[in-house]
């Protein structure tokens, strides 16, 4: 077996999927050449360290938080989603609101035509109230001024 | 419990449903993700968010495979979109981290191969085995995940990929001559210097 050889097999000696003649091969040519056994020490340390990752293991208390997790996410959202209970009776509180400005605007309008009919409605009580507070007529000062001299 | 029982008491909202759930597929979501993503606290963090995933579409999931397949799934894509999120954002450079700065000094005679073999630190192993898988074209580097290090059948594989057996065998063929293309090309990079 070549060097280009080997390092066409590198993997598959280290996977085992070699058939039995060429693993020998590959071996005898492992003998007598020192360039391909560093380079299969260096790929195999490599490749070899995917047994390692497969041994690590997670945070034991990695369980325990997801399940923290997934309840305090489904405590939110079910917070979120729950309407306020006096959102229920918006509606109500907005009809409710408008009906009592529709009626003090009605009857806020309904004193302002009484007070105007009142005011125009009665002309002797305004003469009334005028001599009573002794309220003269207007004087045209000019006028009485040029009379005077 | 039985899928379908666990399905159902998910979809109840029962809390013994989501701590069997959790108790019997942790492991399995957690070290998937963290072959794909190369940090364990990474793949823990992820592993709440997959998790939620799992509750949130289960209703959505047929049981034309079983449960676990279709985890794997989730796991998986999950798993991809954070790697994808994380060389956009140019953080992918974690990897660095696994094994600190390069030694750029190490070096061997002028004209002359290593005769001893080399002899590396693990964490540069791994950032070493973690950076040539990672530019594996994304089927091929899911199917050699999932064949190597989750240890999967030809057959479970195609399923959470959607895709034929001879594809995955393809793929996963394909992966490992890929693989050993870098690493070759790394050692004898390695043995010029």
């Amino acid at each position: 077996m070549e060097c280009s050889q080997v390092k066409e097999n590198l993997i598959g000696f280290l996977d085992d999927e070699l058939s039995p003649d060429q693993r020998y091969e590959f071996e005898n040519h492992l003998c007598s050449c020192q360039a391909c056994t560093a380079l299969l020490s260096g790929v195999r340390g490599v490749y070899y360290r995917i047994g390692k990752e497969r041994e690590s293991e997670p945070n034991p208390f990695a369980g325990t938080r997801i399940l923290q997790h997934i309840e305090s996410e489904l405590a939110a959202r079910g917070n979120s989603d729950r309407p306020h209970p006096g959102w229920s009776l918006q509606p109500l509180w907005i009809a409710f609101s408008l009906m009592i400005a529709i009626v003090i605007g009605y009857s806020i309008g309904k004193q302002g035509n009484l007070n105007e009919k009142t005011s125009t409605a009665n002309p002797r009580s305004v003469e009334t109230l005028r001599s009573d507070l002794f309220i003269s007529d207007f004087v045209d000062e000019d006028k009485t001024f040029f009379i005077n001299h | 419990m039985s899928d379908p029982e666990l399905i159902e008491g998910i979809l109840r909202r029962d809390r013994n449903a989501f701590q069997y759930l959790v108790d019997t597929y942790q492991k399995q979501v957690i070290k998937t993700a963290n072959y794909f993503i190369g940090n364990m606290e990474d793949a823990e963090d992820l592993s709440q968010e997959i998790f939620m995933e799992i509750i949130d579409s289960l209703a959505r999931f047929k049981q034309s495979s079983a449960l676990s397949t279709w985890i794997y799934r989730i796991t998986v894509n999950r798993s991809l979109n954070v790697v994808k999120k994380n060389r956009r954002n140019g953080i992918f450079t974690r990897i660095e981290r696994l094994a600190g700065p390069k030694d750029e000094n190490r070096s061997y005679p002028q004209g002359k191969l290593p005769v001893t073999e080399p002899v590396l630190e693990e964490g540069e192993n791994r950032k070493l085995l973690y950076d040539a898988i990672s530019r594996l074209s994304e089927n091929q580097r899911v199917a050699f995940v999932l064949h190597k290090f989750d240890d999967l059948p030809y057959k479970e594989i195609a399923l959470i990929m959607g895709v034929s057996l001879s594809s995955v065998e393809s793929l996963i063929h394909r992966a490992k001559k890929n693989l050993q293309k870098r690493l070759i090309h790394h050692f004898s990079d390695y043995s010029k210097n």
